[in-house]
């Protein structure tokens, strides 16, 4: 490739991007060279202003500008119940679905030992923390039904039990819309197991 | 696309780009296989389930560019009891781990260790067994594989055989026990030596502790040897079945268990170069 210097570096770039590949990143250079002066200098600005101000809120690791982020200080949630991620995207996806009035946790990841990433990589000793100021009367763990997800569902219940609050996990079954048919072993034996009366 | 098809347990997963997974898997006809698995993250995926951690599957796959794609996945085990269970599965974790961090040097063995392993997955599902022994057995399977097994019956320094009056510690950079006598005089040639001497000039406060369940001690090359801990590897490593009686409290032969299991963790971490991180958990 004979890319003049400053485009291979724009390129570059656009290939640390996830799932980003070289044809991808240099479309997207060429898009950028198209775009006029302002929109470009205000995309740059964009991206250093989200790194400068985004940090995570003290109380419950969610990603904001704020400290504490704007749920942790919304007086309208209901301060009893605290839900608890793997990542602050997971809050976005809850937060969507505008079922939840609780505060939320953010554990940065899962349990995974082959990763390297054990309980103290995680935010978990700060949960206990909250858990322990004792206005905390609920838990949801809401976490992927993977075995990562698992196993630090089993290790979060091990250090609540004692703590006497409640704990729930969230359900796992078929997706709204889907066919039973289709549906894999591991999601129906699931979904059987999370079944609730009618 | 040639494809071949494998026997394997999942050991490892990383996510790849935004529905795919990177797997580690170890076959029973290949060894160690890093391989991927197309949509294995988008919901209602087929393969969602045989691509987690601990699976067993027969798989199809095609030779790939630098990787290998799993084309077809047929369940074999999935071991659902573990994920009730956080003592089990941490073990199973554990087994992954080490599968993970030593299985290339298994690729010779393939066949036999793939048994192993299955064998050691299957009886962390079985409720109320000695799961600590069972690591153990483990332990020193793989470490048998790998041609690693280590030296219990004599000393590693002067090859004199071992009598429980005789026992100091087991040397990690030696690769077994040391007798008194040797350890005593600081006669270990090569990389153990300073450590050993340095020993000798601090002294020994834990020589009858039976708990040696401090972790920390990876970063020295040796852990003391008890009569009790050297027992439990001896009868461990002659795959012995442990009696439900025994003439001493309950309590002192788990500690003695527990110690003889984090000997050998100590042992392959350092081995391995690495932490394992999954009896933690425990
Ligand atoms: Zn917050
Ligand atoms: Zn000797």
């Amino acid at each position: 490739m004979y890319y003049t210097p400053p485009l291979a570096k724009l390129i570059e770039q656009f290939q640390k991007f996830p799932g980003v590949g070289p044809k991808s990143a240099q479309r997207m250079a060429f898009f950028v060279l198209g775009m006029n002066h302002d929109s470009v200098k205000g995309f740059a600005a964009a991206l250093v202003e989200a790194k400068d101000k985004i940090r995570n809120c003290s109380h419950c690791f969610h990603l904001s500008a704020f400290d504490p982020c704007e749920i942790c200080s919304n007086q309208k949630r209901e301060k009893q119940t605290i839900c608890v991620v793997a990542e602050s995207r997971d809050v976005i996806a809850l937060e969507r679905t505008g079922e939840f009035r609780g505060l939320y946790h953010v554990l940065n990841g899962l349990i995974s030992p082959m990763e390297g990433r054990g309980p103290d990589e995680l935010s978990i000793r700060d949960l206990l923390g909250r858990v322990q100021g004792g206005e905390i009367k609920e838990i949801i763990l809401a976490i992927n039904p993977t075995i990562e997800g698992d196993t630090t569902v089993l290790y979060l219940s091990k250090l609540l039990k004692p703590l006497s609050l409640k704990i729930t996990r969230i359900a796992f079954g078929l997706p709204v819309g889907s066919d039973l048919e289709y549906a894999d072993d591991s999601t129906l034996s699931k979904a059987l197991e999370g079944r609730r009366e009618l | 696309m040639p494809t071949y098809s494998v026997r394997a347990i999942n050991v490892g997963t990383f996510n790849l780009g935004e529905a795919d997974k990177i797997i580690t898997l170890f076959s029973a006809e290949r060894g160690l296989i890093r391989a991927v698995a197309k949509g294995a993250r988008k919901p209602g995926s087929k393969i969602a389930g045989r691509a987690e951690l601990l699976a067993v599957n027969k798989l199809l796959l095609a030779n790939g560019k630098s990787l290998d794609i799993i084309t077809q996945a047929e369940g074999i085990e999935s071991f659902k009891s573990l994920r009730n269970d956080l003592d089990r599965l941490s073990y199973a974790l554990y087994y992954a781990e080490l599968t993970c961090n030593l299985g290339q040097g298994l690729n010779q063995e393939s066949e036999l260790y793939f048994d192993v392993f299955l064998k050691a997955l299957r009886q962390l599902c079985q409720a109320g067994g000695n799961y600590i022994y069972h690591c153990l057995n483990f332990q020193l399977s793989l470490l048998d594989l790998l041609g690693l097994r280590p030296e219990l019956d004599s000393c590693v320094v002067c090859r004199k055989r071992l009598i429980e009056s005789d026992l100091s510690v087991f040397h990690h950079e030696l690769g077994g026990a040391i007798c008194n006598e040797c350890f005593s005089k600081g006669n270990v040639e090569g990389k153990g030596r300073r450590s050993v001497l340095h020993l000798a000039e601090t002294g020994n406060n834990y020589r009858h502790n039976e708990d040696l369940s401090s972790k920390d001690t990876f970063s020295s090359h040796f852990t003391y040897l008890t009569p009790l801990v050297w027992k439990k590897l001896i009868l461990a490593a002659a795959n012995y079945c442990a009696p439900a009686h025994h003439n001493v409290q309950a309590e002192v032969i788990d500690k003695a268990l527990v110690a003889a299991r984090n000997l050998l963790e100590t042992y392959i971490e350092h081995l391995a170069g690495k932490k394992m991180k999954a009896l933690d958990l425990i």
